[in-house]
């Protein structure tokens, strides 16, 4: 029995429910560096499924959400693996005490205060108490990368918040991480957004590295809604990138870097349908000043359709870039195609090449409801490829159950 | 530079005109059809929407067809009555095909209003008035559970995709502008508020460290969305990664890159490895001293050099080796020996 058909039996057997889902073939050839360049050309197969169930006295909206893949590849696999594979979610959750405390338990991503965004295996749980007060644990064996191999390590955290509204929230957060059986993470997080009136909201987060007694990052950011078709942001962060190292890697003793950003950013709705935004940010880092900044135009058609503009420019001490793109997306009959020329200029060499240009046009097709297909093409110059050609394709089956596709 | 950046603004402003000026065409005909006056005729609503009675979705042709105004105005169909209905007739074309932006089951509704169209179709256009045909939230509200919906904020219970609606009323949570770089701080604040529109699948397209393929590459036909690998990073990414080490490490740890550059033949004990490391690398005070380099950008080292005890740092610099003792003078004083055990740096060297 398919692992599809065992997690939907189980949450009939919780009452009424409903699952949909995916399954997408996803053909993708690429090519790679490695003493000179190589195409690789892989067939991915991923399914996903969402089903939940409006449970029974005591538990109540009980989903189970899964979704993985596996791979084969055709010619010489980069990763020197033919067939691979993994898990990216796999969880029950389900809500007690008349929705007051969410449970979930398998593989999952915790989000939130110190712990960033961690995919582990374990469980977390989140409680509303009363007046807006909460609070939220998790832990688990934190999901090892793709390429990484397991070193028995650990991960624990927990969050007490106090929510205001939707938009307005403040916590305070620990993590606790263990590498090798030794202290990778043991952080404090405060974190706040408040929206005092409906066109402003500020928001932060401090996060303190309790292992070393230093700041590991601290953000403030605040947003001003000018008027009902311009919005301004203005934020500053400074950063200790050795911080985000675990802390049992040697790496860690020979650091002495911190980071500092400052900026902001104007939205501009000049029509409903036409958007232009421009932001611009300071950067000091190690060794220098820097600076990144952008501005963007996107117009949708009432058809579905969009064109957009997009200049950007980086640089820091060592180097830098500036980019343009051009991007038009559009309904023909019942085709989707999309258009995509993007090129930038660097500054300095990289592979003793300065500039990179690559034009991307895909094809979409909904043959029915149930199916749609997917071809991409991309042609290019790039610094690592003299030629670099892409080819995607994609074929998505989206089922329902009961009653089908929802 | 100076033609490139020149060449970006006179694209940026012709593709505003030229989509300014296509998505504001098709505004010629205008259909003039009287709802009030065929109310107070007593034509049922379903006599011309007849497809809306069964529809579960808001995808599909809900409006009549020409032939459905000639079931009953059999005169104006002769040439010369075109103005009867049409506004400019030269310019009619079909029913505009719009994407629907709500979930809504007619069906199911209009079994719980008894039919009654009104409930929720408060008002209708009329020749000349375009308005919208319906009071939009209120018209939602008024009846029963949307309301606490609306009060949890559980936006995708009807909304497909909020990103095409205007800034307002959600300004902490909007996705305008480089929405990509500040949602961190909203998840990290209020990741509830994210899971009331997106599952975790939506976020693990691209924060999950299992996943297949880069998500510009699953989504290669959404242009539109903003995406940080998008096109060519790899050529790219070295400068990216200098500007902003820390955004790289939320969600690659050093091991990923140092796989990478293995892979590629560019890393610390691979096959034919390049030295990638500039002249003057082992010179103290030449500008491209190595201990210089790590303090600035250690990231930089561990993409490459995080195999372990034996292939970084301290194979140089412990006691005794030619990179020197590399504890400060008192180190020993403040620590022993005993608390090395404990540290996962130290037991590089004190086993």
């Amino acid at each position: 029995m398919s692992l599809r058909k065992v997690l939907v039996l189980a949450l009939f057997a919780a009452g009424a429910a409903r699952a949909d889902g995916t399954a997408t073939t996803l053909f993708d050839s690429r090519p790679y560096v490695r003493d000179g360049g190589y195409q690789e050309s892989p067939i991915y197969e991923s399914f996903s499924l969402f089903a939940r169930s409006d449970g029974n006295d005591w538990l109540q909206d009980v989903r189970i959400s899964a979704r993985g893949w596996a791979r084969l590849t055709l010619g010489p696999p980069f990763d020197d693996h033919r067939t691979a594979g993994d898990v990216d979610s796999l969880f029950l959750e389900g809500r007690l005490l008349k929705r007051h405390l969410l449970v979930r338990v398998g593989r999952q991503l915790q989000v939130g205060g110190a712990a960033r965004a961690t995919q582990f295996d374990g469980v977390s749980a989140r409680a509303i108490i009363a007046y807006g007060f909460g609070a939220e644990v998790f832990g688990g064996a934190p999901v090892q990368p793709r390429f990484a191999v397991s070193n028995g390590d650990v991960i624990t955290g927990a969050r007490i918040f106090w929510s205001h509204a939707f938009d307005s929230e403040v916590g305070a957060s620990y993590v606790y991480a263990l590498h090798r059986g030794y202290v990778a993470r043991n952080d404090f997080a405060l974190d706040g957004s408040y929206t005092p009136l409906r066109a402003v909201t500020v928001s932060g987060i401090a996060q303190w590295s309790l292992e070393e007694d230093r700041l590991a990052e601290a953000k403030l950011q605040a947003l001003w809604q000018v008027t009902q078709k311009i919005t301004l942001t203005a934020d500053v962060q400074r950063t200790e990138p050795d911080l985000f190292l675990d802390r049992d890697s040697i790496f860690a003793v020979f650091a002495d870097e911190v980071r500092n950003e400052a900026g902001g950013e104007a939205v501009w709705r000049v029509l409903q349908p036409l958007s232009l935004s421009a932001n611009w940010h300071w950067l000091n880092v190690a060794g220098g000043h820097g600076e990144r900044g952008g501005t963007r135009a996107t117009f949708h058609t009432p058809q579905g359709g969009s064109y957009g503009v997009e200049l950007r420019l980086l640089s820091e001490p060592d180097n830098g870039y500036k980019q343009a793109r051009v991007f038009a997306t559009r309904k023909l009959h019942q085709f989707l195609l999309t258009v995509d020329l993007d090129a930038y200029w660097l500054e300095q060499q990289i592979n003793t090449q300065k500039h990179s240009i690559l034009a991307t046009a895909t094809c979409g097709w909904p043959i029915s409801p149930r199916w749609d297909a997917m071809v991409a093409g991309s042609l290019g110059t790039t610094p690592y490829f003299e030629r670099r050609v892409e080819l995607i394709a994609r074929l998505t089956y989206k089922f329902g159950l009961p009653g089908g596709f929802k | 530079m100076k033609r490139a950046l020149l060449f970006g603004a006179l694209s940026i402003l012709a593709c505003a005109t030229a989509a300014t000026v296509l998505g504001t065409q098709s505004a010629g005909d205008e259909i003039l059809f009287p709802h009030a006056r065929h109310a107070q005729a007593k034509v049922e609503c379903i006599v011309c929407h007849e497809t809306i009675w069964d529809a579960k979705t808001l995808t599909g042709d809900f409006l009549p067809p020409m032939a459905k105004c000639f079931e009953c105005h059999k005169e104006k169909n002769v040439p010369g009555q075109c103005g009867f209905c049409h506004s400019d007739v030269k310019s009619a074309t079909h029913w505009p095909k719009r994407e629907p932006r709500l979930k809504f089951d007619h069906a199911a509704h209009l079994e719980r209003t008894k039919e009654d169209c009104t409930k929720c179709h408060s008002r209708l256009s009329q020749p000349g008035h375009p308005a919208p045909i319906t009071d939009g939230h209120a018209a939602c509200m008024s009846c029963h559970n949307h309301a606490q919906q609306y009060a949890d904020a559980s936006c995708s219970t009807c909304h497909i995709d909020l990103t095409s609606y205007p800034l307002a009323p959600l300004l902490a949570v909007s996705h305008e502008g480089d929405f990509l770089r500040r949602h961190a701080l909203v998840a990290k604040g209020s990741g509830a508020s994210c899971a009331t529109c997106h599952d975790q699948n939506f976020c693990l397209d691209c924060h999950a460290k299992t996943t297949m393929v880069k998500v510009e590459t699953k989504f290669a036909d959404r242009p539109d969305r903003a995406f940080i690998h998008r096109n060519d990073f790899l050529g790219r990414h070295s400068v990216e990664a200098r500007a902003d080490p820390v955004s790289c490490q939320r969600c690659h740890s050093p091991s990923f890159c140092e796989t990478c550059h293995q892979q590629s033949h560019v890393a610390f004990g691979s096959p034919n490895a390049r030295n990638p490391h500039p002249a003057g690398w082992g010179l103290p005070g030449s500008g491209a001293f190595h201990g210089d380099a790590a303090r600035r950008d250690i990231l930089s080292c561990a993409s490459c050099h995080d195999q372990g005890d034996q292939s970084n740092c301290v194979q140089c610099h412990k006691v005794g080796g030619i990179g020197g003792d590399p504890h400060p003078a008192s180190f020993a004083s403040q620590h022993s020996l005993r608390e090395a055990g404990s540290d996962g740096r130290c037991v590089a060297c004190h086993r």
